[in-house]
């Protein structure tokens, strides 16, 4: 008991000794940063809440007359597609653009994930030279920056007929390059042999032992990965915006009406505000079941299963 | 006897040879995707980047070798160190550089207080790592009305209506260089203080509870543990950040659309802004101007990595 105690009392002053001005001031900047990012996201509800025309003529929120029409507003209106030349390209109703959104984001991440899965699989488990290139390919690619390929880019899916196809970000992210191929690498790598010998002497193929053996044993990485790309292609609006005009995601129509003017109803700060809320909230929500995953699982050499 | 163990042998080489067969044809079919892939997106999409330095817009899409191969990139050379595209480069490296001397050391910190485990610590961790996971061009937009509207408000409630002159339009279009600077600092954390604080979690305890018996504080064991012991983090970041200084848009697109030029002189943005508008007669110029920047950037990013790994702060 005397020795808990001992214990106890050794663990708090080594907790008091770590309170120093350095780590006070510290704990000082986090509480403002924390301050700040609520009060940033809580001014913005307010004024997503707040009626356009008060507003305008206002620049706050009131309390006492908070009104969820621009939200109200969002969800019965039809966006508007037209190209460069006038042309009508679409007309989305908000939810048709979360469809879209939920499919570019949730393909891309499922082909950015499997790609490099499967090719690491085959480059780690299979004894060929080629999968000693294609190791240093990927690694090479990784250490060497190309810049300014874009218009090159652009230029080669305009040769191949996919400019403004759904599909087009799909094929592009289904990509085997980047740091998820050496993470799967080395777990494939680091898997016994004996699994995959007694699955052989009970006559499984190839394809057995990848479906039913090495997946199965990566599905929690392959979980975690698919999330992280997920989040990542649902945030963002460049790649939409430069390839597929005509399917936007929230993201590009955010970006749309914020920087050019489109009419009722995102005239005014107000209802992009409440826009911004359609597109935060999934991300919170998967954030809230998922932060463990998300966070907990990443290193600097990879993630751990 | 001898016959049985020769049929079964001939059977057993038979059936290697037919199972290194199968393995050859299950490891190709899955491989051709991914090949076939980076061959188009990767090898052929930057071959055609410098094929297109050398050629010229005939009409539309169409492009030629030029007649002067390599005039594009000798324009490009001259353009990138002279007046045209110095200001960019200048707003690149400026914005580049107040991230890593501020946010970097920032970043440090926070994360040696969460790897602490001082109070708090797992509320700070969720909150510094939200920013990455909400769209930046959500919080960029809630970030710009915050300081052209809310910021103002609150000086002036403060320190009373003559606080700010009568025509400041705003934090945000007053100073739109130093805001941006903030909020890219602002949302940056994220990632970086997991990496650094998981790295952290490594230290062998022992060297800690040493070095406190020899009566260390806390700012010294950061400067002589914690900070030699993640060095090499430190050293890929820093490396990434030099790599993708140029075509890193620090986040200017997302807050002034097409528009950003008149503000924030930004290189990555400029580029990207010129590829996108799609017009087929600046690819050329574009195209070696990348080549320019990969030229310079590749031996640079490099060269640094390997001096930064040698003689960097060693955990002995």
């Amino acid at each position: 008991m005397a020795r808990v105690k001992t214990n106890t009392a050794i663990a708090r002053r080594h907790k008091k000794s770590e309170l120093s001005p350095f780590t006070i001031f510290m704990l000082v900047v986090l509480i403002i940063f924390c301050i700040m990012l609520v009060g940033i996201v809580v001014w913005s509800l307010l004024i997503a809440l707040t009626g356009n025309l008060y507003f305008t003529y206002n620049r706050t929120f009131d309390l006492s007359n908070l009104t969820i029409e621009n939200f109200a507003n969002i969800i019965n209106c039809t966006i508007k597609r037209t190209s460069a030349t006038g042309e009508p390209l679409s007309n989305l109703s908000i939810w048709q653009v979360y469809l879209l959104s939920f499919l570019y984001a949730a393909m891309c991440a499922f082909t950015n994930t499997l790609v490099p899965c499967l090719t690491s699989y085959f480059a780690a488990r299979y004894n060929y030279k080629f999968s000693k290139i294609i190791y240093y390919v990927v690694l090479i690619v990784m250490l060497v920056p190309i810049i300014g390929s874009l218009p090159s880019e652009i230029a080669v899916v305009n040769a191949l007929g996919l400019n403004d196809k759904i599909y087009v970000l799909w094929i592009m992210k289904a990509n085997m390059l980047g740091l998820y191929f050496l993470v799967f690498f080395e777990t494939f790598r680091a898997m016994p042999n004996a699994y995959f010998e007694a699955a052989k002497i009970d006559g499984a193929g190839n394809l057995t032992l990848l479906f039913k053996i090495a997946i199965p044993l990566v599905s929690q990485i392959f979980l975690t990965v698919f999330l992280i790309h997920f989040v990542e292609f649902w945030n963002e609006y460049q790649p939409p915006m430069v390839y597929m005009k005509s399917y936007p995601t929230v993201g590009y129509l955010l970006f749309d009406v914020s920087n050019t003017s489109k009419g009722e109803p995102f005239n005014g700060i107000p209802p992009i505000l409440a826009l911004s809320f359609f597109m935060f909230i999934p991300t919170v929500i998967l954030f809230a079941f998922s932060h463990k995953r998300l966070m907990g699982n990443i290193t600097v050499g990879g993630i751990k299963g | 006897m001898r016959t049985v163990d020769s049929v079964d042998f001939t059977r057993k080489r038979k059936k290697k040879s037919a199972d290194r067969r199968h393995d050859l044809i299950t490891y190709i079919c899955f491989m051709i995707w991914p090949v076939l892939q980076f061959v188009v997106f990767y090898i052929f999409v930057n071959a055609n980047s410098l094929l297109l330095a050398f050629q010229e817009n005939v009409s539309g899409t169409q492009f030629t070798f030029a007649s002067n191969p390599f005039a594009n990139i000798g324009l490009a050379f001259k353009d990138f160190f002279g007046p045209k595209w110095g200001p960019y480069l200048v707003g690149s490296m400026s914005m580049f550089a107040i991230t890593c001397l501020v946010g970097t050391p920032l970043g440090l910190f926070f994360s040696y207080y969460i790897y602490k485990k001082l109070p708090l610590s797992t509320f700070f961790r969720v909150m510094l790592f939200l920013p990455s996971i909400i769209s930046a061009t959500v919080l960029a937009i809630m970030f710009r009305y915050f300081m052209n509207y809310a910021v103002p408000h609150i000086v002036t409630s403060i320190f009373g209506p003559g606080a700010l002159p009568e025509d400041f339009t705003g934090y945000f279009s007053e100073y739109p260089f130093f805001t941006v600077c903030f909020f890219n600092l602002f949302i940056g954390f994220g990632t970086s203080v997991l990496m650094y604080a998981n790295t952290m979690s490594g230290i062998d305890p022992s060297i800690i509870e040493a070095a406190r018996v020899d009566g260390a504080t806390p700012l010294r064991e950061f400067f002589s543990i914690v900070l030699p012991h993640v060095y090499p983090t430190f050293v890929v970041f820093f490396i990434t950040g030099i790599g993708t200084m140029f075509v890193n848009q620090f986040n200017v697109m997302t807050f002034f659309g097409w528009e950003g030029n008149s503000q924030v002189l930004i290189f990555g943005y400029q580029l990207f802004a010129r590829a996108a508008t799609k017009d087929w007669t600046e690819y050329p110029y574009l195209a070696s101007l990348g080549i320019v920047v990969s030229i310079i950037v590749i031996p640079v990013t490099l060269v640094l990595r390997k001096v930064l790994l040698k003689y960097g702060p060693s955990e002995d």
